[in-house]
């Protein structure tokens, strides 16, 4: 019984801490309608710099404390709120989530560079060993601290929100902003302040948390998954109820801690669930939730399109990867194949996303997730290279994709997103993680606690088991999957998932189900993310549970998000970024950059939300497409640079050169003749005939000659000077 | 036959919103709802279509009760709507919207002997050809609604509710949108409409409801209301110029 009071008592202070994470987001959730879920990395940030002032330089408590809360973090959030948030009005709600998860990339990232990971870094509870004996139960100061701070915190955040004038204004803004603004509160006062308060809680609860885990960057930042559980509980509104949730997760948490590794027989198997606790609450919590109402997007008119692809485009593109597959496999030294053949399976990964998030609308944060179970189900059930085991990744994948879609399709958008992250975290937590089990006579494992090794695809006809050959089979599978995304994209279902996104309201009103839909779109994009898993299993021959950590996912998510989620073309580059050494051969000593520049570009959405790839390429090589000798021409002298190359006639450095000035001219001169043919500025202007020079010129840089003033008679329909009497004007 | 709606009643929170609305509206008939803004004339609609669910009552299509089925069920049984803050699809053409609704309506009917309408016939029908390809978010609220029409037809609907139909549009377009909807009417529609112009209103409706602030004011025909007294008192105020634009043509 003392022992269950005991476990009781810490259950409720780390569901304190629980609560003020979760206060803090739903505090900004309420007033800004972001939903941050960078809110965790901050507090991890946070962290680390409380340790830095206390432990490294040595500050004083009363000093160190005060810097990082009421210094830091606060300035921190109306930083954000100003540079960042309130430039977000009108994005869809999945862009704003994307931006906050760019945030968590680059704290995460700036974290990693500023403090060396390999060194062990703790943080001391406030009055460490202090102990109060209450009826022959220990508690720690600390526990008493974190409960009472708590308390405090949840219910100043209700008086705030309720009692107070600034905090109903804050309340009004979500709700109708425009109208608030009409009513005389200034949106971005309340803005400002929700910002400012909520940084400062997630610091508070990082500084709170880090003696409980050890001061490391990736458990610090997932303990927002646990506080979403509880805000999920508060519906992301209520704060009494989230606080209740915070304390239940908690407590069930802490007590998982305490019994489940009493049970000797079913230790082994659940000692992951010990810390997915908080994701099955947040699944149960969703299923409980209310269905939503439908609601149109009538208000806010997006920024947001989405190009319909042509079959040209499409066939060209795939063309282009597979060749530019070919000719780096021949040319690319034997280390750095190696390390690129897994851009392809990333690149499908990537692809896998275009489908759900780019043309449904619908967020999820599991793709990597459902590729390591594809990885999983390729080991498995392709142990002799069976390409068929393909095709079992993309069914199993499906199920498992329908099914946890299923508790969220009652809800919109965010949840669904909240319910791929637990998805996710629970496969990083315990489902990666299961050793060995017996079941009757036979064995199952999933990673064997270890690694599992894949087999490379025994095709009939050709031989892959190479690193270059592999390298090509990837490209060829990567192209046809993009065939596949241009299809879905120019078929019924495309049009049903982009009217989907637009308005869910309207599409029920037509008689679409719109649940169904949703549901296709979500198995049909974790069979493809099931495919590249087993594709990128394939290229890496060894896969363990780190290559498919929820976090890396979101960095593919993130480099799709910036390159532009409806195009291909953002997939080849997330698989060239992530699945290349390229970053790593260009700058060695920058390991962290990658990811800080993908956080970077990804917060810089906020202005441009369509991504690179539609916004700066296409309309730069599109033109080449209506320009087929254009095109044909400059593939000739590609392949031909190629063909020379290969013949040892000249170097890589010429073959590359050839090819990427081929690349940009096929680029400048289509749009050259589309610029000749419409007089559009930038060509040369087109002068009626017999003119010496634009009329604003005339006489004044120019001289004015008659041939002009007969060139302009003949194009304003005046009679020619010569048939008048006289010829006054004549030279 | 047609929709009968039988004492609904919805509130939000302390605010009533509907309070024990009954109404009907016959195949072949335009039944019109009026009244002043605010009378919860969209919130019938949202009950009607399923997106909103009343706090009490019930709704029948052709004698069925269909007020437990969800929005996308009610619209298979042919219910369509319009909306008063436009609904299209932004991102699609003219054309793809309307052809969503069709090939929605076309999957399920298949091999019925009634095949919807194609979307090149709604498209010429509306007076769309020009925009056909352009993107629905590009439009002007006119031309929006008459996409939002047609994307309606496309389902060939029993019973069709238009939320305010002509606002935003210039008189040649209401014009033609009343000459379509006696058309469609007269093929047996039940058109459920909710309008602000009285003009339009009085000359197509064989029916009106008015609501004010959640309550039944009045029921009748377009002459009956002209002339009723608590219609001109809380719909028009009582000075005689607003009795005469009720009145009026």
């Amino acid at each position: 019984m003392q022992e269950f009071i005991t476990f009781v008592i810490i259950g409720l202070a780390t569901g304190g801490i629980y609560a003020i994470t979760a206060g803090g987001l739903t505090l900004t959730y309420t007033t800004t309608g972001i939903f941050n879920f960078a809110h965790g990395a901050t507090g991890m940030f946070s962290a680390f710099l409380y340790w830095q002032f206390e432990h490294a330089w040595g500050w004083p408590v009363w000093l160190a404390l005060p810097v990082v809360l009421l210094g830091f973090a606060p300035l921190f959030g109306i930083a954000l709120h100003l540079v960042i948030m309130r430039r977000l009005e009108g994005a869809s709600q999945a862009t704003k989530l994307m931006v906050t998860v760019a945030i968590l990339l680059s704290l995460v990232a700036a974290d990693l560079w500023i403090w060396d990971p390999s060194v062990n870094r703790t943080v001391l509870p406030f009055y460490a060993g202090h102990v109060w004996k209450v009826g022959g139960v220990n508690l720690a100061y600390a526990d008493l601290i974190t409960l009472g701070v708590a308390l405090a915190v949840a219910v100043a955040l209700w008086i705030l929100l309720t009692r107070t004038r600034i905090g109903v204004a804050m309340r009004a803004t979500v709700d109708d902003r425009s109208l608030a603004v009409l009513n005389g509160s200034r949106p971005e006062a309340s803005g400002m302040l929700a910002w400012a308060i909520g940084t400062s809680l997630a610091a508070l609860a990082g500084i709170l948390v880090a003696p409980k885990l050890s001061l490391s960057p990736l458990p610090l930042t997932l303990l927002i998954v646990n506080a979403y559980a509880a805000a999920v509980i508060g519906r992301l509104r209520s704060l009494p109820m989230t606080f209740v949730g915070a304390m239940v997760i908690g407590v069930a948490g802490a007590l998982a801690t305490n019994y489940v590794p009493k049970w000797d027989a079913g230790y082994p198997y659940l000692a992951g669930f010990i810390g997915s606790v908080p994701v099955v609450v947040l699944f149960i919590a969703l299923l409980l939730m209310p269905q939503s109402q439908l609601r149109g997007h009538a208000s806010t008119r997006t920024r947001e399109f989405s190009r319909k692809p042509t079959w040209t485009g499409g066939a060209m593109f795939a063309a282009a990867v597979v060749f530019g597959g070919i000719v780096a496999s021949r040319t690319l030294s034997d280390n750095d194949v190696f390390s690129s053949t897994k851009m392809w399976g990333l690149g499908i990964i990537g692809l896998s996303m275009i489908p759900l998030i780019g043309y449904a609308g619908q967020l999820s944060l599991a793709q990597l997730g459902f590729a390591g179970i594809g990885a999983i189900t390729v080991a498995h059930l392709g142990r002799e290279g069976q390409p068929i085991a393909l095709l079992w990744a993309a069914l199993i994948c499906a199920a498992v994709g329908a099914v946890v879609a299923l508790p969220a399709l009652r809800l919109s958008g965010i949840y669904l997103a909240l319910a791929t992250a637990a998805f996710a975290v629970a496969l990083d937590r315990w489902f990666f993680l299961l050793p060995k089990w017996h079941w009757g006579h036979h064995e199952y494992y999933v990673f064997k606690s270890g690694s599992l090794q894949i087999k490379r695809f025994d095709l009939p006809g050709v031989d892959i088991t190479g690193d270059r050959a592999y390298f090509v089979f990837g490209a060829v599978a990567f192209a046809l999957v993009s065939l596949l995304v241009v299809a879905i994209r120019r078929a019924e279902f495309g049009k049903r998932l982009l009217a989907l996104k637009d308005s869910p309201a309207a599409c029920a009103t037509l008689g679409m189900n719109h649940k169904l839909t949703t549901l296709a779109v979500f198995a049909t994009s974790a069979a493809i993310a099931g495919v590249g898993g087993g594709i990128y299993g394939g290229a890496v021959r060894s896969v363990s549970p780190n290559n498919f950590e929820f976090f890396t996912g979101l960095s593919i998510l993130m480099s799709m998000v910036i390159a532009g989620l409806t195009s291909p073309g953002a997939a080849l580059f997330a698989g060239t970024l992530l699945g290349t050494p390229l970053m790593i051969n260009l700058f060695p000593d920058w390991t962290q950059l990658t990811t800080i520049l993908i956080g970077l570009n990804g917060v810089a959405l906020g202005r441009n939300p369509n991504g690179m790839v539609a916004a700066q390429l296409r309309p730069k090589w599109d033109p080449a497409l209506k320009h087929p000798f254009v095109l044909a021409g400059g593939a000739a002298v590609i392949v031909a640079a190629f063909a020379v190359r290969q013949a040892d006639l000249v170097g890589n450095w010429v073959m590359v050169i050839v090819i990427a000035l081929s690349v940009v001219l096929i680029s400048s001169v289509s749009r050259g003749i589309d610029n000749r043919k419409s007089g559009a500025p930038g060509g040369q202007p087109v002068l009626p005939e017999g003119m010496t020079a634009p009329p604003e010129k005339l006489g004044l840089s120019v001289p004015f000659t008659p041939e002009d003033i007969e060139a302009l008679d003949r194009t304003l329909g005046l009679p020619p000077l010569t048939a008048l009497s006289g010829g006054r004007h004549g030279s | 036959m047609g929709l009968e709606v039988n004492d609904v009643t919805v509130r939000f929170g302390g605010h009533t919103a509907l309070d024990n609305i009954s109404l009907r509206a016959l195949n072949g008939q335009i039944t019109g709802l009026i009244g002043p803004n605010g009378a919860g004339k969209t919130t019938m609609f949202n009950v009607i279509t399923g997106l909103q669910p009343p706090t009490r009552g019930s709704v029948t299509l052709d004698g069925r009760d269909i007020s437990k089925l969800p929005p996308y069920r009610r619209a298979r049984r042919g219910m369509a709507r319009t909306f008063q803050r436009l609904e299209l699809f932004g991102s699609l053409s003219v054309r793809e919207n309307i052809h969503v609704a069709a090939s929605e309506f076309r999957r399920r009917h298949r091999s019925a002997e009634r095949a919807g309408p194609t979307t090149e016939t709604l498209v010429e029908r509306l007076g769309l050809t020009a925009v056909a390809d352009v993107r629905a978010d590009q439009l002007p609220t006119g031309q929006g609604r008459m996409v939002e029409l047609a994307r309606a037809l496309a389902c060939r609907p029993r019973v069709l509710l238009l939320d305010e139909p002509a606002s935003g549009q210039d008189e040649a377009e209401t014009a033609a949108f009343s000459r379509v909807l006696r058309e469609v009417a007269d093929d047996g529609v039940a058109v459920l409409l909710v309008e602000h112009d009285m003009d339009l209103v009085m000359s197509v409706c064989d029916e009106l409801h008015v609501l004010d602030f959640g309550k039944k004011l009045a029921q009748g025909t377009c002459d009956q209301i002209q002339a009723d007294p608590a219609v001109r008192a809380a719909y028009l105020g009582e000075s005689d110029e607003d009795t005469e634009a009720l009145g009026g043509s």
